[in-house]
């Protein structure tokens, strides 16, 4: 399973003890943090096993085998100020987010939240680094009638109905591809999905893709469609 | 960071005992702060803030013992300000409503090591600072940090030549007043708060037109730039005491809102101004009068029988897509608190409550009320085109003069037959809805045939247009409610029947008026569904307002018996028939919005908000992932969504003091493209 969800986030004043990634966390608190290498070969790329002793999302396995400790794979992509946290299911994201990083390397971090909005205008260029294959969004006018909307495709901003339907929603993830002309197939290939509250998700197989989802959160930051105090860090 | 919503600290500053010293001492309460007061002293609440294990544990004793540094810096964001102290010992953070809204404590003593930290900063983010070196509570001489600022030197250059004018004596002691104030706010606003500066100039292009120049002007026009220029100098006046107090040097710059007399409520003013800018951004630019005014040219109208009945024109607003010819810029709105006027405008003044500053946070003294105020400055332009002209014509009558005749005329054309403009059809429903509303009045109900008495009034010009008379203030507000509902309570009807009433119940004395402010909530939301059948509609309605009225009963909010007085009213009258035909006057009105003055795509640009969370509403029941009372750097770009997220029933102070800074720093202002 290659699906990895989580978190961008950063702190805005104070330090980060970047050197504790590579310890063991063993608190007190019912979890541990074990380092476990490089994910992907990539030297920002930390991963690790979460140890946890009661469970951290629901599965079948569980009630069969009753394990006394349930791990996880986390991976931490280290930035200057930013960090992006990633596991394997949303409730494990969370979790990390909350109750792992402030006692491990940042108590006053926080959600980096991107404008989808700024991104959705930035691929409406002909020459555009991305094209958009995925938005979610929430109705913005008063008709009860409908409250969100979904679209998926090849090139959203490209589809003649788009416009229209632009500015009747607040769009809050969306998710995007690399804009390559020359190598059409690999539009289908989404690179990854960012949301307005910090969310991140990529299909994650190979070292590529893990290269190519890192410089799509990159563009993001320089091209400031994140908040000030998030704007000087870059990965 | 967090906000220690207890009870605030008061910090204090007094001349010392000691000539040329200042003596400063946080007390735990204002009635600590009374004992040592004396003639010299002001005060200011402040909230200390801290991390999330530790919100500042609010203790006052000994605090200033030894040799310290109280740093104050804004206007600007607590995360930016505290952000830039990090290499400092901080040992403790306050935030104020005050243009220096983020104070710290240093436990250092060497100035220049203090003063270096900061410069660059200070410098770069071009935000003031101010430095008292306090040893034992006490200092002499402040050190200031001010950036490199503008010196709004257009501004300067253009008021003197506006003073150099020749102005007749009516005009002559306002113009120079208004030219003292305008210098001050610029010059000011310059050093402190840059945003205000490009406001302040479109002001100033609007009073330049507004007063008439040369010691003859026609005395008409006197008169009435007299009156708008009292009018504005009393909202400068208070705005520059208000925004401008505070600042540096604070031992120099008293505020007389007293509970503020230190620090000011610089940052309250740039929320209200924050909020204000972004209703008259998006409604402003949607240029409704200038619509309706374009309605002229659009051929030919709707019949009256099709307004009346048939759905699909709704929401068609005719014309909206059309260019307006060369529109005038628009002119900001001067805002300030004011202890009398309360929620209030005028020409280009709007006002809030001062109580607003320590109760943002509830329905009662909430700034969404201000749209309402807004939505009547909107209306205003609107019924000028829609409203027969009722006064005398000093030049004459002019050719797209709406006049009595015009009403007559318009009023007798038969239901089939479409009128020539656009602009006809929208006078005819406005016109209907005022006939209709006189025939309904109870005052008429007494009458045994109140229809042919009507036919004999309708010729009399002075009886005709007693009507028109009687009507407009209703008739206006009518307009204002259902504008206000549909474009900045989303159409909500619960969140809007609720808070309106919650912040009716709070005024004092007008419990007799829960008919008039009945009929006004009734019509404003039946905008949603004025396509259905009346009866149906109707009762619907009726329960839906009960059920908010209940609400606030049962919460026994403050002024709870005008909730139940308009209960009782309900539960007596909404079956009559009466009070039906009353009602069925009035939607008229809300038909007429809902054909000529209402878009989907502007309701869903007002309502856009590009931050909301992606989850739809949070474990903290907000649409924003923003925690309430923490300072996160996470920004949002509509003022209006983010206070109905953050708004409830108590007034706290802190609470109210984390919305207004909110407001203030982490809204990010619509530019015009």
């Amino acid at each position: 399973m290659s699906l990895w969800v989580g978190k961008f986030v950063g702190v805005s004043s104070g330090e980060i003890d970047w050197a504790r990634l590579d310890c063991v966390h063993d608190i007190d608190r019912g979890w541990k943090l074990i380092p476990t290498g490089k994910a992907f070969g990539l030297a920002q790329w930390h991963q690790f096993k979460l140890i946890t002793f009661s469970p951290l999302v629901e599965s079948i396995n569980i009630a069969a085998s009753k394990p006394l400790e349930f791990t996880y794979p986390i991976i931490i992509v280290r930035g200057i100020r930013n960090f992006i946290v990633l596991a394997q299911q949303k409730d494990i994201a969370e979790f990390v987010n909350k109750n792992v990083l402030p006692h491990v390397i940042a108590r006053n971090h926080t959600l980096i939240n991107i404008n989808v909005d700024s991104f959705v205008d930035d691929c409406l260029e002909p020459d555009a680094n991305y094209v958009v294959t995925n938005l979610h969004g929430q109705y913005a006018g008063n008709f009860k009638e409908i409250k969100s909307m979904s679209l998926y495709g090849t090139d959203l901003c490209n589809w003649r109905q788009f416009p229209e339907l632009r500015g009747l929603f607040n769009f809050v993830t969306l998710g995007a591809a690399l804009n390559d002309p020359q190598a059409p197939l690999s539009r289908s290939w989404e690179v990854g999905r960012v949301g307005n509250d910090g969310s991140v998700q990529s299909f994650l197989k190979n070292r590529q893709h893990a290269r190519d989802f890192l410089t799509m959160i990159q563009f993001t930051v320089k091209n400031r469609w994140v908040p000030e105090w998030a704007q000087d860090g870059l990965f | 960071m967090r906000i220690n919503d207890a009870a605030p600290s008061y910090l204090t500053l007094s001349d010392s005992s000691e000539p040329s010293y200042f003596k400063v001492a946080l007390h735990g309460s204002l009635s600590d702060a009374m004992s040592g007061w004396n003639s010299s002293t002001r005060v200011s609440p402040i909230w200390e803030v801290g991390g999330p294990d530790n919100i500042g544990s609010g203790d006052t004793n000994g605090i200033f013992k030894g040799s310290t540094f109280l740093i104050f810096i804004g206007p600007c964001s607590p995360v930016q300000a505290f952000g830039a102290l990090d290499s400092l010992p901080v040992m403790r953070k306050w935030v104020s409503v005050g243009a220096f809204n983020n104070i710290a404590l240093i436990g250092e003593t060497d100035p220049d090591l203090v003063q270096g930290a900061i410069l660059e900063w200070v410098t770069s983010s071009r935000v003031p600072a101010e430095l008292w070196p306090l040893t034992d509570g006490q200092f002499g001489k402040p050190l200031y940090l001010p950036p490199p600022t503008g010196i709004a030197n257009d501004l300067r250059n253009d008021l003197a030549e506006f003073a150099a004018n020749e102005f007749s004596p009516t005009l002559a002691s306002s113009v120079q007043e208004y030219c003292c104030l305008m210098a001050s706010c610029a010059a000011r606003s310059a050093q402190v708060a840059p945003s205000f500066l490009d406001e302040l100039k479109d002001t100033h292009e609007s009073v330049i037109g507004l007063v008439p120049k040369g010691k003859t002007p026609p005395k008409n026009e006197r008169l009435e730039a007299r009156a708008n220029l009292t009018s504005i100098n009393a909202a400068l006046s208070r705005f520059s005491s208000q925004a401008f107090s505070g600042i540096s040097p604070i031992i120099q710059t008293e505020c007389h809102f007293w509970t503020h007399s230190l620090l000011g409520i610089g940052a309250a003013n740039i929320a209200l101004a924050n909020f204000v800018q972004f209703v008259g951004f998006t409604l402003g630019h949607a240029r409704l009068p200038e619509r309706v005014e374009n309605l002229r040219h659009i051929h030919p109208g709707y019949n009256f029988t099709r307004m009346r009945s048939d759905n699909g024109i709704l929401d068609s607003a005719p014309g909206n897509t059309n260019p307006i010819a060369a529109p005038e810029r628009l002119v900001p709105l001067i805002t300030y608190f004011s202890g009398r006027d309360g929620f209030s405008r005028h020409l280009q003044t709007v006002s809030a409550p001062l109580f607003t500053i320590a109760e943002a946070n509830s329905f009662r003294s909430s700034l969404l009320t201000i749209t309402h105020e807004i939505c009547h400055v909107v209306t205003d332009g609107i019924l000028s085109e829609l409203y027969p002209n009722l006064e005398p014509l000093n030049d004459g009558p002019r050719p797209d003069h709406y006049t009595l005749d015009d009403a007559r005329r318009i009023l007798k054309t038969p239901p089939e037959d479409a009128y020539e403009t656009m602009l006809e059809s929208a006078q005819r429903l406005l016109a209907d809805a005022v006939i209709s509303m006189e025939c309904a009045s109870p005052e008429r109900a007494e009458n045994s045939e109140p229809w042919r008495v009507f036919e004999e009034e309708f010729k009399c010009d002075a009886t005709f247009a007693s009507f028109f008379r009687r009507w407009r203030k209703e008739s206006q507000e009518i307009f204002v409610h259902t504008l206000d509902y549909l474009y900045f309570y989303n159409g909500n009807s619960s969140f809007y029947v609720y808070s309106i009433w919650h912040s009716w119940c709070s005024i004092h004395g007008i419990i007799d008026r829960v008919p008039e402010y009945l009929r006004r909530t009734l019509s404003a939301i039946s905008a949603h569904s004025i396509q259905e059948d009346f009866d149906t509609q109707f009762d619907r309605l009726v329960l839906e307002v009960k059920g908010e009225l209940e609400r606030l009963i049962k919460e026994d909010i403050e002024g709870v018996e005008m909730a139940q007085e308009a209960l009782r009213f309900l539960e007596e009258n909404a079956s009559k028939g009466s009070f039906r035909v009353e009602m069925r006057a009035r939607l008229h009105i809300v038909r007429l919005v809902r054909i000529f003055l209402y878009s989907e795509e502007l309701a869903a640009e007002i309502n856009y908000e590009p931050h909301v969370s992606s989850k739809g509403r949070s474990a903290n029941k907000s649409e924003y992932s923003m925690e309430r009372l923490h300072f996160q750097g996470q920004q949002f770009a509509n003022p209006i969504r983010f206070i109905r997220n953050y708004t409830e029933s108590d007034p706290s102070e802190g609470f109210s003091l984390w919305v207004l800074l909110s407001l203030a720093f982490e809204y990010k202002r619509k530019e015009a493209s």
